[in-house]
This record gives structure tokens, sequence and C-alpha cells, in this order.
């Protein structure tokens, strides 16, 4: 889990929604919410609603539903076309609309890395009342970033005249980057957490 | 005329509920101009087309039943794709599946259950939904998968799960823990359903969420008694684990009109049109509703208010005593406005509760005129005035390419495209409707298919596709017949409605069926893209009071059957956030505040599940009038006490069943009773009252002051009517008459 946008109703309490730190042991770069000036919590206030970003929940009922959602997208679920959504969900762990991609990059395994939106919701109904405003924007946001991941990767290719370095076993070996990494943006999940916040927003579910 | 319609509409239906895989009749009769009334769907649109038939396609949804009996190892106990080769005849044939049109199980069965169909310690029911691979001859489908587990004792019960943090709330009550959480087999069913090919075309299904929940629930309680009753004919077993053998339920009626059943219901929600009358934004529909207010309290209340001179239109008036009426509108209005919210809602059941109103006629017409009447004030605040309709003039006239045109995507090019799938199946058809269609001007296209024009050309070129199917030669010259009719209905209907009728039609028709099909001088071409000649002779028709009605500046909504379109921001919303730069100040340690930018995305409207005539009472309707029919009653009873499951415990569920004819209201209700055994005879007939008829005048004196009061106001609305600009007063009223 890299980053977790909630909604909360002002009337509850917001600190109980704060993150932790987590130590740097349990989490490695390609997994690390990294945000400027070592903050772990991103908040944004609306109207009657507040939305917190942070790396887990800091709810344990819900970290676990997450976990749980997370792991079935990535290892369980089947889905035959990548770029097509897949919605599951029951009255344990609630309901999702997951939308996978992936990014190239030499220094990963396979040389793709592989990331999931997941937009989940306790009420059914209103996960999929609202399916194709989340679907949209889900894919908006896939567009986006692979857009964006595609052009840096051009870019180096053209720019990269170094004949020595393809030589180099360490060039290519597995190593952990960060999303801010591969599209070379520090504010990243800053961006990330608005887009999350004004979709929740725009839905008010 | 209308008689033989009707009567054809009927021997239609029943044909139809006898052979469930014929789709419904749809607005076969709904196109007809002369009942259908524009005012119903919103300016500038007759009845609108979906922009994708489900009906066409029926025979590829399929229902397939899976057990799960290890790591690739799967038993198929039903499919319905499955048939008989032809040509064998041996009492127990092999059965086989055409791959062109259906999918391997193997594929299924992987989605169903997931990567090699990992064992998890899950016995929560899981429901799914997924995309599947293109074939030949379906290029888009999806398919809702509903994972459970069942164990020896074949009971299941709710999921009780009271953490405050994380408490999911499926869409309808369901009992989806098998009781003993032991050893328990896990069975999967899965429903193919073929969808379009347009980026939006899932919402076909997920815009229907709930009704298909309740669905797979009534699947799966099936699929669990029938397994049950196998299981009891078996030898008892020594493992506790329950297996069952390949193919045990192929030959199950029950599961074969579950499927059909589902498919109908999908068919009509998909394609039946459903209301919009916006008028609070619209001046036309305003006009067109309170002149339909004022014509129903003068003929069919039998009243004619007459205000004295002096008073002036906004001081209180009082109606003349002397006169005496049936307010029976305002009764109804009475009656039925203080569960609004529940109407135009459904099937969303955050309050338990279930509000239905179905109108029992014999003529569509008047009861198109007093639904109208009835949703406008219904969905008063519900029914928005559309975004589209606020764009500038220049945009409209814009003229959409059809092979490239991006959302929103006029209704008339989609639904062509999406029919061209068919082409292969039924040539004739698809030939002489496209072409017809393609020949309408394309200039400002999104109204195209509303026109009166596209109507009159279009009805009968596209009859309903089962039609075609089911018979050759016969068939289309029944359709002949249809299309014949239709054309000469202005010549011969008028005389014929006469004499059924009398007058009465003749002044629906002059008084507020005309203004919208007639071409008025200040009108731009672009509004009204069909030709004059296809009007001018109603011209003559014209009502003195309504002739001024035009459509004046109002643009026309664009939409589907279901769903107003909106605009696609949203990739201008991710893209303006990510190339922004960001702001954030930290108040507290470790807590960064960002502020957020309120970004608009205007999303297509979806309607409330409001109709006007259909051929058949519907459950899927909270507002619907329909033919009489012997087991109507039964009917209603049924869908209720379905309701009522579905919603769960303190549920209840009433209907104001409206018999026109008679003049009566009556309502029907029913609650959630702890026995939820599938045997109807065990559970309690609903509660009938009789509300309201000629014969029945004593209503409780505190409701006769409320229907004095809504009676006001109407007839307030029907004096105003006769000035133009009072359009602001009748929707103060009309605020007054909802709050």
């Amino acid at each position: 889990m890299v980053m977790c946008t909630q909604d909360v109703d002002t009337s509850d309490c917001v600190e109980r929604f704060h993150g932790t730190d987590v130590p740097a042991s349990s989490v490695c770069e390609s997994c690390a919410f990294k945000v400027p000036d070592g903050s772990v919590t991103l908040r944004t206030h609306s109207d009657n609603k507040v939305y917190v970003s942070t790396q887990h929940p800091s709810l344990q009922a819900r970290y676990a539903a997450m976990r749980q959602i997370i792991m079935k997208i990535f290892t369980i679920e089947t889905n035959y076309d990548m770029s097509k959504p897949l919605s599951f969900g029951n009255s344990k762990h609630g309901y999702s609309v997951g939308l996978s991609f992936k990014l190239r990059d030499d220094t990963a395994r396979g040389s793709e890395r592989r990331y999931s939106l997941i937009f989940t919701s306790e009420s059914e109904q209103a996960l999929f009342s609202r399916h194709s405003a989340i679907l949209d924007q889900l894919n908006a946001m896939v567009e986006y970033v692979t857009a964006r991941s595609a052009a840096i990767i051009e870019d180096r290719r053209r720019s990269d005249n170094n004949n020595e370095s393809y030589l180099r076993r360490s060039s290519r070996m597995p190593k952990n980057r960060s999303l801010i990494e591969l599209l070379q943006d520090e504010e990243l999940f800053i961006k990330l957490h608005l887009w999350a916040a004004s979709l929740l927003e725009q839905l008010q579910c | 005329m209308l008689g033989n319609l009707l009567r054809k509409k009927d021997a239609l239906s029943q044909d139809s509920v006898s052979d469930p895989q014929i789709p419904p009749p749809v607005y076969s009769t709904a196109n007809d101009t002369h009942y259908s009334g524009s005012q119903l769907y919103g300016p500038g649109n007759n009845v609108p087309t979906a922009n994708f038939r489900l009906s066409d396609k029926s025979s590829l949804c399929r229902l397939v039943l899976v057990q799960d009996s290890g790591i690739r190892s799967k038993q198929v106990l039903f499919d319905s794709a499955l048939s008989v080769r032809p040509g064998v005849a041996d009492t127990n044939p092999p059965m086989f599946l055409n791959k062109s049109f259906h999918h391997s199980v193997s594929e299924l069965s992987a989605l169903m259950y997931g990567y090699y169909g990992i064992l998890l310690n899950d016995t929560v029911s899981t429901t799914k939904l997924h995309h599947l691979p293109p074939l030949s001859a379906m290029p888009g489908s999806m398919l809702i998968t509903r994972l459970f587990s069942l164990d020896s004792s074949f009971e299941m019960c709710h999921n009780d799960q009271s953490d405050p943090d994380w408490s999911p709330l499926p869409c309808v009550y369901t009992e989806d823990v098998p009781v003993k959480d032991m050893t328990t087999t896990r069975l999967a069913f899965g429903l193919v359903i073929p969808i379009g090919r347009s980026s939006n075309a899932h919402e076909i299904i997920t815009d229907h969420w709930p009704q298909i929940s309740g669905h797979l629930e009534t699947v799966q309680k099936i699929i669990i008694s029938r397994l049950k009753a196998i299981h009891s004919l078996q030898q008892p077993q020594d493992s506790v684990k329950l297996s069952f053998p390949t193919g045990c339920l192929q030959k199950e009626p029950d599961l074969v009109h579950c499927l059909h059943q589902f498919v109908r219901s999908l068919i009509y929600l998909i394609e039946t049109p459903r209301l919009y009358i916006p008028l609070r934004h619209s001046d036309y529909t305003l006009s067109n509703w309170a002149n339909t207010v004022a014509t129903w309290l003068e003929l069919k209340d039998g009243r004619h208010p007459t205000v004295t001179t002096s008073s002036s239109p906004t001081s209180p008036m009082q109606p003349n005593p002397s006169m005496v009426g049936f307010k029976f509108l305002a009764t109804l209005l009475t009656f039925v406005l203080p569960y609004r919210k529940e109407i135009v809602s459904w099937p969303s059941s955050d309050n338990k509760t279930g509000i239905r109103v179905v109108l029992v006629t014999g003529n569509p017409v008047i009861s198109q005129k007093l639904i109208l009447i009835i949703a406008g004030i219904l969905g008063y605040d519900e029914y928005l005035a559309p975004q589209n309709l606020s764009k500038s003039v220049s945009e409209t006239s814009e003229v959409p390419q059809p092979a490239t045109a991006s959302k929103p995507i006029p209704i008339r090019n989609r639904s062509f495209q999406e029919d061209s799938s068919s082409a292969s199946t039924s040539p004739e058809i698809t030939s002489s409707g496209s072409t017809k269609g393609w020949e309408i001007p394309t200039k400002a296209t999104p109204i195209i298919s509303g026109s009166p024009k596209f109507m009159e050309i279009a009805r009968p070129e596209r009859p309903p596709m089962s039609q075609i199917h089911r018979t050759s030669s016969y068939a289309s010259l029944q359709n002949l017949s249809t299309s014949y009719g239709s054309q000469s209905t202005t010549v011969s209907s008028s005389w014929r409605n006469r004499f059924y009728f009398g007058s009465f039609m003749e002044r629906w028709r002059g008084g507020s069926e005309n203004p919208e099909l007639t071409h008025s001088p200040a009108a731009e071409y672009e509004e009204y893209p069909w030709k004059p000649l296809s009007s001018s002779h109603k011209v003559s028709k014209l009502s003195r009071s309504l002739a001024s009605l035009d459509m004046g500046n109002e643009k026309p909504v664009s939409r589907n059957t279901r769903q107003i379109y909106g605009s696609d921001a949203h990739v201008k919303t991710v893209k303006a956030i990510m190339s922004s730069t960001v702001e954030a100040e930290s108040p507290e340690e470790k807590v960064l505040d960002v502020a957020l930018n309120p970004q608009q995305s205007i999303k297509p409207t979806l309607l409330p599940m409001m109709t006007g005539f259909i051929d058949q009472y519907r459950r899927e309707f909270s507002l619907q009038s329909c033919p009489t029919n012997f087991n109507l009653e039964e009917q209603i009873a049924m869908s209720m006490k379905d309701d009522c499951l579905k919603m769960g415990p303190g549920s209840c569920c009433k209907t104001f069943v409206i018999n026109l004819k008679q003049r009566e209201i009556r309502l029907v209700e029913t609650k959630y009773q702890l026995n939820e055994d599938c045997d109807q005879a065990q559970y309690p007939r609903p509660l009938v009252t009789k509300l309201f008829s000629p014969y029945k005048r004593d209503l409780p004196e505190k409701f006769s002051q409320k229907v004095e009061r809504c009676d006001t106001i109407l007839n307030k609305i029907a004096y105003l009517v006769k000035d133009r600009n009072q359009n602001d007063q009748i929707r103060s009223l009309i605020k007054s008459l909802i709050n």
C-alpha cells in the first residue's frame, strides 16, 4: 500500500485518521509514501468533509480490509485485459473497483512495475451508482501516468548516448524505485492526494 | 385504431410471457406520436431510444453454475448455453457449446474463482464484475459472478459485522455466510451479458446494480434449494464436504426461468424510456404541464373553475362551491406527494420503504396525461437542468463526426452504430433502417432522433427484432400493417377517436399535443430539423390559446432512455491537478494541509425509475401506467413481497393502485415478515385499503382539508395558465404544493 486517501466527516475526530511514522525498515523505497518536510499525513478541508491521505489507513478494521483487497487484486483475481477494470466485493471487506497498470522500468524485475488504483466503498449501492464517474477518473489518471512515464523513457533514450553505461551490469540490476523517481515529480503524492480528494468530493460518498 | 393497437399489444405481451426468450415489445406502440407526447421526455424529445438494445442480443445472455472441487478441478452443474447437436436423437445426447457465441467454461471459471482457484478461508459470498474478451459474435460482454460457500445444512445466515469503523453494506439484504462455518463447498454462478462497444457500455449493468443484486439473490436461493433436493436423494456420504455430480442441474427448468426473468428485467430497465419533466428549468415543459392540469381539472374532474374578474391572479381564490367535482386529482396528489422522495429515489433503499404508483387503465392517452401531471410534481426537485443546455449556440450547432465522435455522442448515431453489430443476423433490417436514418439532415444532430419526422420514418423500419427472428414472412406483413396504420392515424383516427372518446380526445389533441409538433415561425431551422411539410397539416388544428407556445430559446435535451448526457470534464481535471504547482502549509507537526480547487465534472444524470404507459406491470418502475390484467394484484403483491425481503427487517412496501376507469385509488401494503420461506402460501397477504372512489367520500377531516388546499392550488395553476408570463408564480405554487 503506497497511499490511501479517505474522506472523514468534519464531525468525526480527524486525528484518528492521521498517519503514524512508518519505520523505514518496514517499507521499501518503491512503497514509501514520500511527502516533503517529513510529513506523514496530507489533509484537505472542504465544506463538510476532510480528506486525509496516509500510507496506510490508521484504523485497524480498514487496514485489514485494504490488505485483503490489495492481495486479491494482485494475486487472486484474474482479468484478461489489464486495461479493463475489475470490480468485486462482499459484506466483509467492502466493495471495490480496481484499475491496474504497468510502468516500464529497466531496473524492475521483469522490466516493469505493476500498480493498481483502487476505489473502495462501504456501500455497494454507493460504489455502483457512481461506477462510471469513478472509472472515468481512474482511466484518466492511468492514462496520464503511463503517458508521462513513456515520455520520460523516450526522452532518456534520446539523450542517452553514453555507450559505456549499457555494458555495466549495475545499471540493470533490480532495485527499488519510487513512483516519484519514475515520474520525475517530487510533488507526485501531493498531487495524487488532491486528485483523490477531488474525486471523493465530486462523488460525495 | 387505438383499440386495435391495444389488442395487438395485449396479444404480444401474452406471447412474451409464455416465451421469455422473446424480448418484450417495448414501446412498439408508444412511438405513436399521437399519444407519446414529447412533454414526458424533456424539451425537444419525442420517445427517446436506447443506445444499446439488449433485446436484439438476449440469446447471448447466459447462466453458468460451477462447482469448485480443488485446484484446477471445476465441474459445471448448469450451463444455459449448452445445446443439443441438431439431428442427434438420443435420450441423453451429448451437449455442445457454440464457441463463436459463448466463452468456454474454463475461461469463465478462471475469472469466477480467480487464478488457479486459490483456496481462501473466506466463506462470505462475493460478487464480481469482469469484462470478457471479445468473441466474433459478441464484441463486448461482461460477467457477473456470485461466489458462495455451502455447508451440509444448506442454510445461510446474515453476516453480522459490527465494527463501527468498517461496516460494509450490500445493496440488498442478504444471507451470505453458511451457518456451520466448517467444511464448505464453494460454488459460483456467472451471468454473461452482452454490452456495447463504447467506453461506458458497462453502465447498463452498473446503473442497475440494485436490481441485478436482487436477481443474484433470487438465483442463489433457487440454486441452494435445488441442490438441497438433490442432496436429499443422494446416498449418505462419509465425507462431510458436499459434492454434486457434473450437470446435475442441467435440466432444471427453474434456472432457465430465472435467467429469462433476469434478461427481461434488464431489457425493460435499458429500453424503457424514463420520464424527464423539468418543470423548474423549462418554460416550455411548464406551460405544457400547467395546460394539462387545467384540462384535466376541466374535463376529467368535471369542474370549471370560475374566478371573479375583480380578484387579481395573486389573491387566493375560492372554487365555486356550486360546482360539484370529483377532486380526484387533488386527492390523488395528497395521497402520493408525501412519498415523493421514496418514489423518485427508488430503488435505493436508504429508508427501507418502497413506494410504487401504478395507474391501471385501458386508455394510454389519458394515463399519459395523468402521468405527466404526477411525475412533474414528484420530480420537481429531482429533474435538474441538464448542463449541456447551457452550452453556447456555436457549440451545439457543430456537426459531430460519427466515426470519431467523443462523448457525448448524439443518440441516433450511437444507436445505429450499436445496431450494426447485429447486421449479420438481420441484414434486411439494418440496411433499410440505417440508410433511412442517415438521410436525415445532420445539422443539430442531438435532437434528430427525437423529432417526429425521424420517428415517423424510423418506426416502420425498426420493428422489434424478435418478430423478425421468430417468423419470417408473416412478421414482415405484420410490421407492414403497423407502419401503414401509424402513418394513416392522422386521417383515420380523428373520427374514430371522436366516436370512442367524444370530444374529449379532440380537446387533448388540440390543447396540448400540437404545439410541440408545430413549426413556430420564430424558431430557427436548426431547432426544428424536421420539414415543415410533416407538421403542416396539423397547423389548422392548433388551439387558440396555445398557438403562440413554442420552444422559444430552449435547446433540446440530449438523452437516451435512461440518462441525460453530461460532458467529459474528467480528463481535464486530472491534467489540471497534475500539472499545477501545489501549495501546502504545515499547521501541525507531520501534517500537510493542501487546498482543493473545486473541479466540476458534468456526468450523465440518471433519470428516476418513472415511466409512462408500458404494456404490462413491471416491478422495476416506481411510477408507471399499465393495462388491466387479471392477475395484476397478484403480480403487485409478489413484487412487494420480494422487495421487502430484499430490503431486510423493518422494511415496508406500499403501492398506490389507481384505476382510472373507476376513479378509484387503492393502497396495497406489506411489511417484512420473519418467515421468509419461498413458499408463497405462508407469506401473509398484503393489506388492501380502498382510499378513494366516487362513492366513498368519507375521508378523515384532516385529510379533507389537505385535499381542499391541494385543490385550491391546482385551480390557481389552472387559472394562471391563461397568462403566459406567470411561470414563476406557477412554480411557487408547485413548491407550496410539495412542501
